[in-house]
């Protein structure tokens, strides 16, 4: 049934209000990840920030001994660069054991501190210093 | 002017109308969206938290197996690691041998106070990291190094 041209006028603000709305609502959605994603994002920096960190104090103990060491935190007389303190950040706790996957490399972990994050996982090289981030879980990255 | 064309209040009734009703099908379309792209991340969370008995579980059979592979190395160097060969330095495990769904052991063997210390990591903040010391003698004990970081939402 075709309508008139006088409906199609009467009712031609609500279909232009319509397709706005929708739009709008799209925007908006598309806006999303730039404001959610930013908190849960600060939360995954943290923890990859820590490791970061504590990537940088396994090679300088490294470098300092020319030894892998099994620990971030050492014994007062291996002269650590690292306190047990400094582990906890808010977000993710970086354990206190750094493993080697293979001879001239390691790896630190993160666990977080909530449950909508996974365990982060670094593995490095000691040489480079290169990095590569691993999530032992689903990347909740957008 | 016609008399039946509607009055400019009742334009601005029909474009507010409109507005309300193209945001909320959108916002109906998009929510769904979201809920299934987020569905595969919240089914894992669902298989692996708050079942403390199976963490637990896993955690010694990891352990357990990767401590019998420590010990049972013939090769005259230090194990310092778990995967890899004996001749490197080894425990001869592979990376699938000290993965678990929810706990991944350090791969590394760790010699501190004359024992030998396995470290295994949760995958999520729901289990704590443990620690696996024991010595070639059959002594060994699991102790909590960090506790779990969720208890509840």
């Amino acid at each position: 049934m075709a309508l008139s041209e006088k409906t199609k006028a009467a009712w031609r603000p609500f279909v232009v209000g319509f397709i706005l709305g929708g739009l709008a609502c799209l925007v908006g959605a598309a806006l999303i990840p730039l404001t959610t994603s930013s908190g849960r994002d600060a939360r995954q920096s943290e923890g990859e920030q820590m490791i970061g960190a504590f990537k940088g104090v396994a090679r300088v103990n490294y470098g300092q001994s020319g030894r892998h060491f099994d620990r971030l935190v050492l014994k007062p007389e291996e002269s650590s660069h690292a306190k047990y303190g400094e582990l906890d950040g808010k977000y993710y706790r970086v354990v206190n054991v750094v493993g080697t996957p293979s001879a001239g490399s390691g790896e630190i972990f993160a666990v977080p501190q909530d449950n909508h994050h996974s365990t982060i996982r670094m593995w490095f090289s000691y040489g480079g210093g290169d990095g590569k981030v691993e999530y032992l879980g689903p990347d909740r990255s957008p | 002017m016609d008399r039946n064309e509607p009055t400019l209040l009742t334009k601005a009734a029909r474009f507010v109308s409109g507005l309300f009703c193209g945001a909320a099908l959108m916002f109906a379309v998009i929510s769904a969206f979201l809920i299934m792209e987020t569905t595969p991340f919240e089914e894992w969370w669902m298989a692996v938290d708050s079942d403390t008995e199976s963490a637990e579980a896993e955690a010694g059979q990891l352990f357990e197996s990767a401590s019998n592979a420590v010990l049972e190395t013939d090769s005259e160097d230090e194990v310092v690691r778990l995967t890899g060969a004996q001749d490197e330095g080894g425990a001869g495990l592979v990376r699938a041998d000290i993965v678990g769904e929810h706990y991944v052991l350090a791969d590394t063997v760790i010699q501190e106070d004359g024992r030998l210390v396995l470290v295994a990591v949760p995958r999520n903040g729901y289990y704590p990291v443990l620690e696996y010391r024991f010595t070639n003698t059959g002594d060994a004990e699991t102790v909590v190094t960090m506790p779990a970081a969720v208890t509840s939402e």
